[in-house]
């Protein structure tokens, strides 16, 4: 799974904003923000992924345990699916 | 309608498409995207905020600013608005997505389209002035 492109992240005035800016991203209503490392798992997606893919990346990048790292990558995967965010 | 002002209170920034050509060439409907933030007061020269006027919202350039407030002109409209003031405007563009690529408002690209604007606008109002004076002159015949 991966992010489509027609979502962008960009840090704006020290947010981290997901901005719309395709043709697939006409109907999108809202604002998504994201913190620290909700912007790193965005960029993780950004590549063809696996949830187990990105468990490996925040545990490489930060100090969470495996449990931690899991109930994450699950809470933000779902949270941007629920969006419509994401492409199979 | 959406409640920008809402959202900014409660995320910090707005996305959103553009709509309509009072922009362009800049901006260009179904084809870019804005990103707002909150308004740092006093806004300056070239700033573009989103403000409310008549219960909609507009997002055009400053082009003065005035001690009663900013005088706005959209980079393709003929006509100045003036007086709005700082209590009218919930937000000022921060930077955009034009055809795909991400620009800073204020950047070097942001002023030449404001100055492109600025050196264009005589033109504009020449051509609005004649249109009101043919509409002018047509209302006057149809009365007569």
């Amino acid at each position: 799974m991966k992010i489509k492109k027609d979502f962008m992240l960009r840090n704006v005035a020290g947010y981290y904003v997901v901005v719309p800016v395709g043709d697939g991203a006409l109907n999108f209503n809202g604002v998504i923000n994201l913190n620290e490392s909700g912007a790193f798992l965005w960029k993780t997606m950004e590549n063809d992924v696996t949830e187990a893919d990105m468990v490996a990346a925040l545990l490489g990048e930060y100090d969470v345990d495996e449990d931690r790292a899991k109930a994450d990558v699950a809470a933000f995967v779902k949270k941007v699916s629920e969006a419509n965010l994401v492409e199979e | 309608m959406v409640d920008i002002e809402k959202i900014l209170d409660e995320k910090g920034i707005y996305t959103a498409k553009t709509i309509g050509n009072s922009m362009e060439p800049m901006l260009v409907q179904g084809r870019d995207t804005v990103i707002v933030k909150k308004a740092e007061f006093p806004l300056k020269k070239y700033d573009i905020p989103v403000y409310k006027r008549k219960n909609h919202y507009t997002m055009h350039r400053i082009v003065k600013v005035t001690k009663n407030g900013y005088i706005i002109n959209g980079d393709n409209r003929p006509d100045l608005e003036k007086d709005i003031t700082d209590k009218d405007i919930v937000g000022v563009m921060a930077a955009a997505y034009r055809n795909g690529e991400y620009m800073e408002c204020g950047s070097a690209e942001d002023i030449a389209f404001a100055k492109r604007a600025r050196r264009t606008y005589p033109i504009r109002a020449f051509k609005f002035f004649l249109f009101r004076v043919k509409g002018k002159i047509k209302r006057l015949l149809k009365i007569k």
